[in-house]
């Protein structure tokens, strides 16, 4: 009888109640969004350190090869012209040898 | 069977022992089991479904942080439903600045609410609601509580009156609904 007139009377609740008392008194435990936020920030970073050292080759600058060949022909060059003036040196020092022998 | 039963059906007072340590599972069944008879007693005050939800979420608030007054032994219902009249009452007092007691005149009890009529037009919860607009405060409060199966003495306990001034008055407001229910 009771509750044939409580369910013609009542009124149902909003549902909004509930969750407000769930946020208010029990709050979700664990990761709060920010937190969350900054957990996926922060591995990211570690994630692209690692991934950066791993594959630390270092990248060929055009300009070094460049400077690199430019030098090593300088060094030729150079070389080429001490060991001229050695052989000169050398065979004067042996016509002279000659010559006194 | 009754060891069963304790663990399906856990009285209101174990919960309440349970939330005590705040546990939400024992929270959320005791609002489960009140949350309706709550709400429309508060719209008995109200007349507006937002502010009947606010005070009654007061309420259940309340419920959560006075938990620990309650001492293990009393019974729950007369204490949880004095609580929500409480309520009530202060919601009454801020809103209009009135302090609700029994003697109220005939004339400031039949003021009825525009916007509680508003609310719900042809159809007899309507109806009903009108006229239970129409009684005194008390004597809607009493037919809420009956109907929330409140026993004399729960009620007498929440009214703050004997178990036979609780009856006395239970028996003229069923009267005095149903000769208004007759004249609408």
């Amino acid at each position: 009888m009771k509750n044939k007139i409580k369910k013609q009377l009542y009124f149902a609740p909003p549902s909004s109640i509930k969750t407000n008392l769930q946020e208010k008194l029990f709050p979700k435990q664990g990761f709060a969004h920010w937190k969350l936020l900054f957990t996926s920030i922060t591995a990211c970073c570690l994630l692209a350190l690692m991934t950066y050292q791993y594959l630390n080759v270092p990248a060929i600058d055009e300009s070094y090869v460049e400077s690199f060949f430019m030098a090593e022909e300088m060094l030729d060059e150079g070389l080429g012209e001490y060991t001229d003036e050695y052989t000169t040196a050398t065979e004067q020092e042996d016509e002279s040898t000659e010559a006194l022998i | 069977m009754s060891i069963l039963n304790k663990i399906f059906h856990p009285s209101d007072e174990s919960l309440m022992e349970e939330v005590k340590q705040r546990n939400s599972k024992a929270y959320f069944e005791l609002f489960t089991r009140y949350q309706k008879g709550v709400y429309n007693f508060a719209l008995s005050y109200a007349h507006r479904p937002e502010v009947a939800a606010e005070i009654t979420q007061e309420c259940f608030l309340k419920l959560m942080t006075k938990a620990v007054t309650f001492e293990q032994g009393k019974i729950f219902r007369p204490w949880f439903w004095s609580l929500v009249r409480n309520q009530c009452h202060d919601w009454y007092r801020k809103e209009k600045g009135e302090y609700l007691d029994e003697n109220f005149t005939e004339e400031e009890e039949d003021k009825t609410d525009e916007m509680f009529l508003q609310l719900f037009q042809k159809n007899q919860r309507q109806q009903i609601w009108e006229t239970l607009a129409l009684l005194q405060t008390s004597e809607r409060e009493i037919l809420l509580l009956w109907l929330e199966d409140l026993s004399y003495l729960e009620m007498a306990e929440v009214m703050g009156k004997s178990q036979d001034g609780v009856k006395g008055l239970l028996k003229r407001s069923k009267q005095k609904f149903a000769k208004l229910w007759e004249e609408k």
